[in-house]
């Protein structure tokens, strides 16, 4: 995926605030994403159904991507057995759902979505330490995304294959790669 | 065959209105007299039972048994995956200030 690190480096992502963030010019290219930017997202932020957080871009202070993230819950009464023989014994897991993310067309290629992606995970894990959540869920919104969902290592259910899951623990793992990858590369040698 | 909602205790005093193409209310026209409804009481029908499902399907993911298998396989995956690490990076990457 193709990134420009600097570019990047000019954003700050920050809690979304309808009285300052122009959404007007705001398109991602799918108009069900960029409405509810435009519509819903007041309303679903002042109503607790979640947050959502904003790509700014630091020169015009223009809104460049988003994403909107809240509360979930994975019913698994269904496999009731499964859960016991691993010491689950709930009938309702905790999880964050990714109802939206969009990035603005005119940055496409710049690796924002990317970045985005990324800080949905390691706000998803700080929130994980903090208060609980076993999984992130999203449902796909086409088979490009759903591609990438699945080399990401998200698992797409059957019964409602747009739907895709992925665990806490493998993003924790992953996230420690990333960090061990790190120092091996700024340490000594 | 679907449930009528009732919220039989709450007063209609609002309405929706949406404009249609001829062809469009023909077809809600055909399939509401097929079930013994009026077009208005086959789209309010379907309208709250869909909006229910919408709003359930955002606040929550029921799993079935056919989802075992992939399910299972979430739960017990605690392996790192390349993609993820390189988002990890370029996430730390990008929010150090240039």
């Amino acid at each position: 995926m193709p990134t420009d690190l600097d570019y990047l480096r000019t954003l700050s992502i920050e809690m979304f605030d309808g009285s300052r963030h122009e959404r007007g010019p705001f398109t991602c290219g799918v108009e069900r994403i960029d409405n509810f930017l435009k519509i819903s997202a007041s309303g679903f932020v002042k109503d607790d159904n979640g947050r959502i957080y904003a790509a700014v871009d630091g020169e015009g202070g223009q809104l460049v991507g988003f994403y909107a993230i809240g509360p979930h819950s994975i019913d698994v009464s269904a496999l009731n057995p499964d859960m016991v023989k691993r010491g689950l014994r709930v009938d309702n897991l905790p999880a964050f759902y990714l109802s939206m993310i969009g990035t603005h067309v005119k940055v496409r290629s710049k690796g924002v979505g990317s970045y985005l992606l990324a800080d949905v995970f390691k706000r998803c894990l700080a929130a994980s330490e903090a208060i609980g959540g076993r999984f992130i869920v999203l449902d796909a919104i086409n088979e490009r995304a759903a591609a990438l969902y699945s080399r990401a290592g998200f698992v797409s259910l059957v019964s409602q294959p747009e739907r895709m899951i992925i665990s806490m623990a493998k993003l924790r793992a992953s996230a420690a790669a990333a960090t061990a990858n790190a120092g091996r590369r700024s340490g000594p040698g | 065959m679907l449930r009528l909602p009732t919220f039989a205790d709450e007063k209609r005093t609002a309405r929706i209105e949406q404009r249609v193409s001829p062809r469009t209310k023909g077809l809600i026209e055909h399939a509401a007299a097929l079930q013994g409804l009026t077009a208005s009481e086959f789209m309010i029908a379907h309208g709250v039972s869909a909006a229910q499902d919408t709003i359930n399907r955002l606040e929550g993911t029921r799993l079935v048994a056919e989802d075992r298998a992939a399910f299972l396989r979430a739960l017990d995956d605690e392996s790192a995956n390349d993609t993820l690490t390189d988002l990890f990076a370029l996430h730390a990457q990008a929010s150090q200030n240039a």
